[in-house]
């Protein structure tokens, strides 16, 4: 036989012995000599009776049945399995199986007091530490915010890029600008806050006012629990000049926060109807808002995050300062708007605005569109994200040393384990 | 192949008919150790040479038949081999055990009254084929 012919004998038989690999470890270690040799003689006849492709089929389809074979056995149960037990396990059978397995280790816990208080402090320290973290992760990046379908609020921001400024508030023309231009906006909603003095009903306090627009509570979806809504009404612009009691004076309309509602007013119904001195100015109270209601804003905003007192803004919008700019804007995009065709409806917006005022051309004005829900937590998203990498970790460190633990516990079980085989315990039965 | 016959479980043997139908190929091993043990390279040319080449199994399915039967109880392995002469320290050796017998009878009976069947609808001659 030449060396090529050597060669490919080597190869097929090195194959064929891979190959073998495939048939369950009782069946190798018992028939896979001869298995290889009979393989081996079968290959050499082939080879001196004819050439190189019968060769090579002969192999092909060898190798197929090896492989064939070999995958069947693996997957047919033992017939020591099927004499074992019987073919159909009632649902009755396997849990007293499961309850004697239960017993069973924890009468091995039981005597082993030291492993067992080791295991469960590590195991209570990796998952411990794994729900802590989770469960931040799941009230800040996971649950919508609690507003009425939550996907379609935004938030729209102003910037002046010759100016490098970002997240910019808008004066009150340009929120209306926005909202008569805007295709992909249903509605927008400008929010200010800042405190303001409380007089009469005992000791004058201060408190936390913010200033909304009286459409703020309908666009986040989000009823008052007592009273009514702010309506545009509210949002009339005094007469200028005007003092209480004069005609055309008009009073500012308040809806209380809840808690504020509580603790001031001790929850008293009547408060609906009410005058309080808020800032010098008589304010009506019209309602009261449900218990944990805030308008959620990204830190960048500078808003009080507990407002005491919401009022309706009394804006005339024809005569407000273009440049005094103080209104944070939500907006709800229209169903089925997408977040770049938001943005780039409000591009065509500031661009026309950089037409209309020399001031927003030559400050590089320009708008933002951004999803609510992911302004609000983007400065708290990595930190999070971070701690639960770092957490998981530390559970998978915990798993691995249990894990040692248990190895070197069995290691001590092996005389238990091969009392168990004698007697006729399986191999399922000792892994469990 | 040598004329040697093993004993196979004698007490609690499971009844013959409970192993039918075989497979094709384990009942040509039966038939191959019938007349006597022989290693698994010599079963495979028996079964060759006995079909005249048209049942040439490769070694693979071959021996998955065999460790069926030896796991049956159908076949053993011994412990020596039956010809000192053809002694190959490497080589395993197969013998039909008494259950395995049976059961190769009832199969060879079960696979008659077919023949019986197929002579009966004319399908087959006296001497052979239709």
């Amino acid at each position: 036989m030449g060396t090529g012919r050597g060669t490919l004998l080597e190869a097929a038989v090195s194959v064929h012995r891979v190959l073998l690999w495939c048939y369950p470890s009782r069946i190798r270690v018992r028939y896979g000599e001869e298995l290889e040799r009979i393989f081996e003689k079968r290959t050499r006849q082939i080879m001196a009776e004819g050439g190189v492709p019968r060769v090579l089929a002969f192999c092909l389809a060898a190798w197929a049945d090896v492989v064939r074979n070999g995958l069947a056995e693996r997957i047919r149960p033992s017939a020591r399995v099927r004499v074992d037990k019987p073919t159909r396990i009632s649902v009755g059978e396997t849990m007293s199986d499961l309850l004697r397995e239960v017993r069973y280790a924890f009468r091995g816990l039981v005597r082993s007091p030291a492993f067992t208080v080791a295991a469960v402090l590590t195991m209570g320290l990796g998952i411990g530490a794994n729900t802590a973290i989770f469960s931040v992760v799941r009230a800040v990046l996971l649950q919508p915010l609690p507003y009425e379908d939550p996907d379609r609020l935004v938030l729209v921001w102003g910037e002046m890029t010759q100016r490098n400024v970002t997240y910019f508030p808008h004066s009150p023309p340009d929120l209306v600008d926005i909202r008569e231009m805007s295709t992909t906006l249903e509605a927008v909603a400008g929010v200010v806050t800042f405190p303001q003095p409380l007089a009469g009903d005992g000791e004058a306090v201060q408190v936390t006012v913010g200033t909304v627009t009286p459409n703020t509570f309908s666009v986040l979806g989000i009823a008052p629990l007592r009273g009514r809504d702010f309506n545009e009404e509210d949002g009339v612009p005094a007469q200028p000049d005007t003092q209480p009691g004069d005609a055309g004076f008009l009073n500012r309309i308040a809806i209380l926060d809840h808690d504020f509602w509580q603790n001031r007013f001790g929850g008293e119904p009547g408060v609906l109807g009410r005058i309080i001195d808020l800032g010098g100015s008589p304010t009506e109270v019209v309602g009261v808002m449900p218990p944990g209601f805030r308008v959620h804003m990204p830190a960048l905003a500078t808003l009080a995050s507990d407002v005491d007192v919401w009022v309706a803004a009394r804006i005339d919008y024809e005569t407000a300062n273009r440049n005094n700019v103080f209104l944070r804007m939500i907006g709800r995009t229209r169903p089925g708007v997408t977040l770049p065709q938001a943005q780039a409806d409000v591009d065509r917006i500031a661009a026309t605005l950089r037409e209309r005022f020399a001031v927003k051309e030559t400050s590089g004005y320009g708008l933002g569109v951004v999803r609510m829900h992911e302004d609000i937590v983007a400065g708290v998203r990595p930190i999070i994200l971070a701690l639960l990498g770092a957490v998981i970790f530390v559970l998978l460190i915990a798993c691995a040393n249990v894990a040692n633990l248990m190895l070197v516990r069995s290691s001590s079980r092996e005389r238990e384990l091969a009392v168990r085989a004698a007697v006729g315990g399986s191999r399922w039965r000792l892994v469990r | 192949m040598s004329g040697r016959e093993r004993v196979g479980r004698p007490t609690g043997e499971p009844e013959p008919e409970t192993f039918l139908p075989l497979t094709p190929i384990a009942f040509e091993v039966l038939l191959s150790v019938a007349g006597g043990s022989g290693h698994g390279y010599a079963i495979l040319r028996d079964i060759e040479d006995r079909s005249g080449g048209a049942m040439a199994p490769h070694a693979g399915t071959l021996y998955r038949a065999i460790f069926r039967l030896v796991e049956q109880g159908l076949l053993e392995e011994l412990d020596e081999a039956p010809d000192p002469e053809d002694d190959d320290a490497r080589r395993r050796y197969y013998a039909m055990t008494v259950l395995g017998r049976r059961v190769a009878v009832a199969e060879a009976a079960r696979l008659a009254e077919r023949v019986r069947t197929a002579r009966s609808r004319k399908l087959l001659g006296r001497t052979g084929a239709a």
